[in-house]
C-alpha cells in the first residue's frame, strides 16, 4: 500500500471513530423499531410522494388518516429527549450528515485508486 | 430544475447507465480502479433500494449522496395521460440546517418528520454502501476480510 493510500485509509478510520462516538450520542431513530420499515411506510414517505406533489410532510393522506396516538408520543419522547439534553436536533443532524458525506467520500478516494 | 444541476446528473448518470452498471458489478475484477462517477452510480443502485419498491408510476429513482454538503434525490413518473415528469430534490447541507430545494425556486429547511426520515435516509445510506460496496464495517470503517462489490 502506498503511502498516499494508507494515508486516505488512516482519515477514513478516523473519521469513521468520530462517526461511531458521533452516533453513541445522536440517535434520532431510537423510538423507531424499524427504520427501513418506517422509510418504506407511505405515511413516512417525505423523500417521495411529498417530494413530489412538492408538499410538507402534512398531506391529504394525513388529514383522511390522522398519525396513530403512539406515533404522535414518540415524536413528542423524540423530542423531549432531545430538549432535555439541550441537544440541537438540526444541527446535530448537520452535524452527523456532514460526517456521513466526508467518509464516503473517504471511502471513494481510497476506493478510486484501486484500494 | 437548475441547469447546473441538470448537467450534474446527466454527467453523473449517462443514458448508458445500465450498461455500465453491469458491467461494474462483474465481481471478477475487483481490484479495478473505479471513477468517482462510476462509485456514485452505484451507490445510487444501492440508495434506492431504502426506499423499497417503486411504484408502477416511477420509471427512474435516483438517490445518492453528490458532494460533502449536497445530497439528490430524483425521480422520474408517467402521469395518467402519459406523460413524463421529473423531480430532482436537493439537500444541502448548511450550518443552519438541511436546506431543500426544489424546481421554481421552492425551498425550505427541513425540520421535524422530514428532517429525521431525511438523516434515516442517510444513515441507511451510509450503512448499506460502506457494507454492500466498500467492503467496510460502518461503525469502524475498517475493510472486511473478503470485500463484497456490487
Amino acid at each position: 500500500m502506498s503511502e498516499n493510500n494508507k494515508q486516505g485509509v488512516d482519515v477514513a478510520l478516523q473519521r469513521a471513530l468520530e462517526l461511531a462516538d458521533s452516533a453513541n450520542n445522536f440517535n434520532p431513530i431510537k423510538n423507531i423499531d424499524n427504520p427501513v420499515e418506517h422509510l418504506h411506510s407511505n405515511k413516512n414517505d417525505s423523500m417521495g410522494k411529498a417530494a413530489l406533489t412538492n408538499n410538507m410532510p402534512m398531506t391529504l393522506d394525513n388529514v383522511a388518516q390522522p398519525p396513530k396516538r403512539e406515533d404522535y408520543y414518540n415524536f413528542v419522547d423524540y423530542r423531549k429527549n432531545l430538549m432535555e439534553k439541550s441537544v440541537d436536533p438540526t444541527k446535530q443532524s448537520v452535524e452527523y450528515t456532514l460526517r456521513v458525506a466526508e467518509l464516503i467520500g473517504a471511502f471513494r478516494a481510497d476506493k478510486s485508486r484501486g484500494a | 430544475m437548475g441547469g447546473v444541476l441538470k448537467k450534474a446528473l446527466k454527467l453523473v448518470f449517462a443514458d448508458n447507465s445500465e450498461a455500465v452498471l453491469g458491467r461494474l458489478k462483474k465481481k471478477d475484477r475487483p481490484l479495478k480502479k473505479f471513477t468517482e462517477r462510476e462509485l456514485i452510480q452505484l451507490e445510487s443502485e444501492i440508495g434506492v433500494t431504502i426506499f423499497g419498491k417503486k411504484p408502477a408510476h416511477v420509471v427512474r429513482r435516483e438517490f445518492f449522496n453528490f458532494d460533502k454538503d449536497t445530497w439528490i434525490w430524483h425521480e422520474e413518473i408517467i402521469d395518467s395521460d402519459g406523460r413524463r415528469h421529473e423531480l430532482t430534490t436537493r439537500y444541502e447541507v448548511q450550518p443552519r440546517g438541511i436546506l431543500k430545494v426544489q424546481p421554481n425556486y421552492q425551498y425550505n429547511y427541513l425540520e421535524g418528520e422530514e428532517l429525521q426520515n431525511f438523516v434515516l435516509a442517510v444513515k441507511e445510506y451510509y450503512e448499506r454502501v460502506s457494507r454492500q460496496l466498500y467492503g467496510r464495517d460502518p461503525a469502524t470503517g475498517e475493510k472486511f476480510s473478503e470485500e463484497i462489490s456490487g
